[in-house]
């Protein structure tokens, strides 16, 4: 408009001079053009309607599909729209989807492009930027954004079988193969009477049907109230593979959580990493619960969580395990252990709770004293140095 | 994509697109040409020059075509001077066969013999020279179009192909804004000329008066030739936005889509079709004639500056006098103050409509002219940004603004009243289905019960405190909600959870809502509508 203002107010004052309606009909001319393109062009962008639709949450590995859909649902048509979808590097080898089209007076059309679920996180989809503008291009290109929306992507879960934790519990739900404690109410079997035996456990029944004496054996168990505690600050991992080393631990965590939830036991976690999404930046702790929607609200806090500099590990459970009951099972997951840590779980195991440590990635030189201290305080040490060391809990 | 795929793939638009810009172009200087030529034989009937047209065409599109073989050598070079004269000699020996064949072959070739007598000046009459005068125009107007054309499409192409997107040295003024430039320079000419010609039909030269009384019709004395020469140029500006934007996107290997060439055909036709139509229908001459009116004003203005301008000449020259007069009869000079120009007058020759017709037209003409000055005077400001800073700062500006928040705000009231009568309009469509609706579409309070008024009551608060910027986010619970607002409305907070409260209880539990409830919430709302009113974030 700018452009022939100059031109037009020498028009019209030629017009009001000589009276003359051509003057008069190209400043109708000028204004008609730069008025209908600039209405033409906001009109119709006003009236469009887009959404973009996926499937938010997917598992390593699986193919995610997005779907653009743009809706026109002016009468006037979209001369050209340029759409612009950022994507994240870690999931796409594009960086963009990127496409220009016109669209029609009520006309729609959709657009489909995959990502691919390489790697655990939670990643930005968008913003979706979308351009237009005037057929003429007199006027400036308007300019919107669609905000991101995010996508969770899972951490790898590796299906474990044969866990062996340590209990105290002389109750509980699951059956266990060491013989410490057992649950009078999961009935083994019966056999004679031995001198020692407690007279409790004589099946008076049995003993008066069989004629002799018979005891009651019960079956070992463990209650778990497990919690995991994953240590995320990469100075505790080996300085080598730092990342590879967390990524694994996050495995590790992700898997015994889907290993407890599957034997309908309770599963809790506490990170001192960073989640992008918690308030401040702080992983929420999930306190021990059961059940499927439950541990996926657990696997998406492993997706979203990312090594940081956080508290220190021995402070972080000793402020939760007041919390939990006796015999409760904390299982902690991280590069090394120091004399803090070690110190902290035997005050744990002291008040009656169960641990164990699982040391992720390579090893580091301070190893072996940890595991003669771990040993002295009767805290078992699971190392973990690639996922396929995960197959001892597989067998 | 290889910055080589896209060069091969923006081959084949190039040749359309020079096609058809090429072809534009020469029409649009046809156009321009037929105008001169009606100026001319308006200022001497005699004179018959509307070979003009297809002479401009011709070397128009010889020019654009011809231009990168110019270009292809240094400028004064010695074979851009030799191709420059073989062009010259064959452009000079076409017009001359052109302006003979123009006024009879019989004079043509009686005039041939004359050129070998006295070459210079039998050959280059005054038709001719003038003529080819207008050629040399065209021929650097149409060589500075094809250089624009040229660095809009195929040049960005090359530059693509090279990596040199970004090192351009004209980069500072994009290429279609001087292309716009010049298409509006070219114009400016042919409106002036186009008004030459009319003033030219108007003009008593016998008392070199001029009356605008006489009737001109808007399409003659060039006047279509003018307007088609806009109309094309826009249709130019058009296809050099297209192939702008498609070079851009191929740079950024953006997918287009295969339709999009058809279909920005399609809408330009369209757009420029509604333009055609929309200047034809608006008013442009009535009887009431505003425009005599602004004429008057301005008159006016020239009087008062020209009756100034006499005073001062006046009190100079008896200054001077005082110093140097020696005759006194010669200290007052004989000069009459300019005449007053003379109030508009209804047209006679303006053919009698009805009054409210022509009120309609006058209301139409000023609506119009209103709107598209504050507009445009908008638009200017808002791409000045350090002049409407000065303006800030004087001292009336407060009035100003307090008489442009009043307009502003006259709007949005006028704006909300369309969009509520647009709302209704619309609203028997989709709440056909809606069971408490009556049958204009309103939803019917009495019809709902207790628990729906609850529901009613809250989300019609719930719209309002978006309207007033306070928008519920969409993982916000009614109590996070509720905090919110608390926090923005502190005077409202009891009312708030009152009505918060009601609205949880009536949507999330099983316990019967009574009627005092509803009649509670209604109250509520009423006075949270009063709160919202008066907020401003």
């Amino acid at each position: 408009m700018a452009t022939f203002l100059p031109l037009l107010i020498l028009l019209l004052i030629i017009a009001a001079l000589l009276r003359d309606d051509f003057s008069l009909t190209v400043v109708y001319l000028f204004l008609a053009v730069s008025l209908i393109g600039a209405w033409w062009g906001r009109r119709a962008m006003g009236q469009l309607n887009h959404t973009r639709r996926f499937n938010d949450h997917a598992f390593p590995g699986e193919e995610i599909e997005i779907k653009l859909h743009f809706h026109n649902r002016g009468f006037l048509p979209v001369v050209w729209l340029s759409v612009q979808d950022s994507l994240p590097v870690a999931l796409s080898t594009q960086p963009f989807f990127q496409q220009v089209f016109s669209l029609g007076p009520g006309a729609q059309t959709h657009f489909t492009y995959n990502i691919r679920a390489n790697k655990r996180g939670y990643y930005p989809i968008g913003p979706l930027q979308i351009s237009g503008g005037d057929i003429l291009g007199l006027n400036r290109p308007l300019h919107f954004e669609k905000q991101s929306a995010y996508v969770t992507v899972y951490p790898k879960v590796i299906p474990l079988t044969s866990v062996r934790l340590p209990s105290r519990s002389t109750q509980g739900t699951l059956r266990h193969s060491q013989q410490i404690f057992e649950d009078p109410s999961r009935l083994l079997g019966k056999r004679d009477y031995t001198p020692g035996d407690s007279l409790r456990r004589v099946d008076w029944k049995s003993s008066a049907s069989s004629g002799r004496l018979q005891v009651k054996l019960f079956e070992p168990s463990i209650a778990l109230e497990t919690v995991i505690f994953l240590d995320l600050d990469s100075d505790h991992y080996h300085h080598r593979q730092p990342h590879e080393a967390t990524e694994l631990a996050v495995v590790i965590a992700a898997s015994l959580a889907n290993w407890v939830s599957n034997r309908q036991q309770t599963i809790g976690l506490k990170v001192n990493g960073q989640d992008s999404f918690a308030q401040g930046g702080v992983p929420q702790y999930l306190p021990p619960r059961k059940g499927q929607a439950h541990l996926m609200r657990l696997l998406e806090t492993l997706a979203r969580v990312h090594t940081a500099s956080g508290p220190a590990l021995p402070e972080i459970i000793r402020q939760q395990r007041h919390h939990l009951s006796w015999g409760a099972m904390l299982i902690i997951i991280t590069g090394q252990a120091d004399d803090a840590l070690l110190d902290e779980l035997y005050q744990a195991r002291r008040a009656g709770q169960n641990v164990a440590l699982v040391l992720a990635g390579r090893r580091v030189h301070t190893d072996k004293q940890t595991a003669q201290r771990a040993e002295q305080f009767g805290i078992p040490i699971v190392s973990i140095y690639s996922e396929r060391d995960l197959d001892i809990w597989r067998k | 994509m290889q910055s080589e795929e896209i060069y091969e793939r923006s081959k084949l638009n190039a040749n359309t697109y020079r096609l058809i810009s090429y072809t534009l172009v020469a029409l649009m200087i046809a156009c321009a040409a037929a105008t001169f030529a009606t100026l001319a034989n308006g200022i001497n009937p005699n004179f018959q020059p509307y070979y003009w047209i297809g002479l401009g065409f011709i070397v128009a599109l010889d020019r654009l075509y011809t231009f990168k073989v110019f270009h292809a050598w240094l400028f004064l070079s010695r074979e851009w001077i030799l191709l420059a004269a073989t062009h010259a000699v064959v452009i000079v020996a076409v017009t001359k066969v052109i302006i003979g064949l123009s006024h009879g072959w019989d004079v043509f070739l009686a005039d041939i013999p004359l050129w070998r007598t006295n070459l210079p000046f039998s050959f280059f009459d005054a038709e001719t020279t003038f003529s080819l005068f207008l050629i040399l125009l065209v021929w650097l107007v149409c060589g500075r179009f094809a250089d624009l054309l040229e660095e809009i499409g195929p040049d960005q192409i090359q530059s693509a192909r090279l990596d040199l997107i970004g090192n351009d040295p004209k980069a500072n003024i994009p290429s279609r804004r001087r292309l716009i430039h010049l298409y509006f320079m070219v114009g400016a000419f042919l409106v002036v000329a186009t008004i030459l010609g009319r003033i030219n039909l108007r003009m008593d030269f016998s008392t070199t008066t001029y009356n605008p009384s006489i009737p001109v019709p808007v399409l003659a004395v060039g006047g279509i030739s003018t307007l088609l020469y806009f109309m094309l140029g826009l249709a130019l500006l058009s296809q050099t936005q297209f192939i702008s934007l498609h070079v851009r996107w191929n740079i950024q290997r953006i997918p287009i889509s295969g339709t999009l060439a058809r279909q920005w055909t399609v809408y330009s036709l369209i757009f420029l079709a509604l333009i055609a139509a929309l200047v034809t229908l608006l008013p442009t001459s009535y009887g009431i004639h505003p425009l005599e009116m602004l004429g008057y004003a301005l008159n006016m203005i020239v009087y008062v500056v020209l009756f100034g301008g006499q005073m001062i000449f006046l009190g100079l020259m008896a200054v001077l006098n005082l110093f140097f007069g020696k005759d006194p009869e010669q200290q007052n000079p004989n000069i009459l103050p300019p005449d007053m120009p003379g109030a508009p007058s209804p047209d006679p020759t303006t053919p009698a409509l009805p009054d409210w017709l022509e009120l309609l037209k006058a209301i139409i003409f000023w609506a119009v002219l209103a709107g598209a000055i504050i507009w445009a005077v908008r638009q200017y400001l808002r791409q000045n940004r350090q002049l409407l800073e000065k303006l800030r700062s004087l001292a009336n500006w407060g009035w100003f603004k307090t008489i442009w928040a009043w307009l502003q705000s006259l709007w949005t009231q006028v704006k909300t009243g369309l969009d509520t009568v647009a709302s209704i309009v619309r609203r028997p469509n989709t709440s056909a289905t809606s069971h408490h609706t009556g049958g204009d579409g309103f939803i019917n309070l009495r019809r709902l019960d207790p628990r729906q008024k609850v529901y009613f009551f809250y989300l019609a608060f719930v719209r309002r405190a978006g309207e007033k910027k306070l928008p519920r986010s969409s993982h916000q619970t009614p109590g996070e909600y509720a905090s919110t607002l608390q926090n923005a409305l502190p005077e409202a907070a009891d009312d708030i959870r009152a009505l918060t409260d009601a609205f949880v209880s009536a949507r999330y539990s099983r316990r019967p809502v009574e009627t005092t409830q509803a009649h509670d919430a209604e109250t509520i709302w009423s006075r949270l509508r009063k709160a919202l009113k008066g907020f401003q974030k």
